[in-house]
């Protein structure tokens, strides 16, 4: 059963504008079919506009959440940043975190379950690849990519390994 | 503030659905960033992106609602992108003085014989989440390229005018955007 209204995001029902909940960062409410378009305009460099997206909202969802709330350590704060990304309807995040060394997330209910083609799965995949890569980097954090899967048609469950590969001693 | 409850919006497990179809919420920064990319030729790209996105909405919509007069068809539209977090539009109607000023400048453009009609759909967007944004004219370009698409849709062909502009001048309360059909010669 679907519960209304969401949590964490507000409206300025005066303005008609949406932020998420106590700060300034607003948002827009797009299809996911919207999100693939971004790709389409740039033909063969499609996948890098994609993983580009993905790396802004990832870093502008991090950095907000390092302004305005006092995270304890990384770990509290990439929770912090899934639990955003679920309200924001991105899906359902498990993430097991070993600090310095390496994360997996996965997801289910992702937004790849929207997408009728596996080429255009590929390209929202690269998108999630991006917030998660572009959050590391706000939070001091170079990582590789060690393994992906990305899911069609719900065969598996959309994952992500990242080895760290260098860490800041602060958080930024 | 108040939290974000709407008709027809729901959210479970990661999914954020609005009246049954599966949304998602980014930042309108996305946009002008894409502008800032693609340089000196981003306004038509960012037009394309719009006008697909545009084109999508109100083929789902129509679908799904079954609009027997145009003005149903504009109505829904408005409404589905009101409530995205774009800002307030509404069709301009001739009825009120402020209005009136803007048709009226619309006939200085135009012709002053020339009415609203069938052919023409202006339409006024308050509170333009770019002016919040300071992204200056990203925005704009790409809610031409949505109300291409809708007007596309509406009128066959169609092409957008943004004939006032808040987020240009400061002073402007809103902008103004004019779907007109385009005449094809064959």
């Amino acid at each position: 059963m679907f519960g209304r209204g969401i949590k964490n995001i507000t409206i300025d029902s005066n303005k008609s504008h949406i932020f998420l909940k106590d700060t300034e960062f607003s948002l827009i409410i797009i299809r996911p079919y919207d999100l693939v378009q971004l790709g389409d305009l740039v033909g063969s460099s499609s996948e890098d506009i994609l993983i580009w997206t993905g790396k802004t909202i990832g870093k502008a969802l991090l950095k907000n959440i390092l302004e305005k709330k006092k995270v304890k350590n990384r770990k509290k704060m990439f929770e912090e940043l899934l639990t955003n990304l679920t309200n924001l309807g991105y899906g359902k995040f498990r993430m097991d975190y070993s600090e310095g060394e390496r994360a997996k997330i996965e997801i289910t209910n992702s937004i790849v379950e929207e997408i009728d083609e596996k080429d255009d799965a590929q390209l929202i995949c690269n998108l999630y690849n991006g917030i998660f890569i572009g959050s590391f980097s706000t939070a001091g954090i170079d990582v590789e990519v060690k393994k992906s899967i990305c899911p069609f048609q719900n065969e598996n469950i959309m994952t992500f390994e990242y080895d760290f590969i260098s860490q800041e001693e602060e958080l930024k | 503030m108040k939290d974000l409850k709407m008709k027809g919006l729901e959210s479970k497990d990661g999914r954020v659905k609005l009246f049954d179809e599966r949304v998602v919420f980014i930042p309108p920064n996305i946009i002008s960033l894409l502008g800032q990319i693609y340089g000196e030729g981003s306004k038509p790209l960012l037009k394309y992106l719009g006008k697909k996105m545009g084109r999508r909405l109100i083929e789902t919509w129509e679908d799904h609602l079954r609009p027997k007069t145009l003005d149903q068809l504009v109505d829904i539209f408005l409404d589905m992108v009101s409530v995205s977090g774009w800002g307030i539009f509404s069709v301009l109607r001739e009825e009120t003085s402020e209005e009136d000023a803007i048709f009226s400048k619309l006939g200085q453009i135009y012709g002053e014989k020339e009415e609203i009609s069938e052919d023409k759909i202006v339409v006024k967007l308050n509170y333009n989440i770019s002016r919040e944004e300071g992204s200056f004219r990203d925005i704009c370009n790409f809610i031409c390229g949505l109300l291409t698409g809708f007007g596309e849709f509406a009128l066959y062909s169609a092409q957008v005018t943004e004939i006032k502009c808040s987020v240009v001048d400061p002073n402007e309360d809103s902008c103004v955007f004019l779907i007109e059909k385009r005449e094809i010669e064959i």
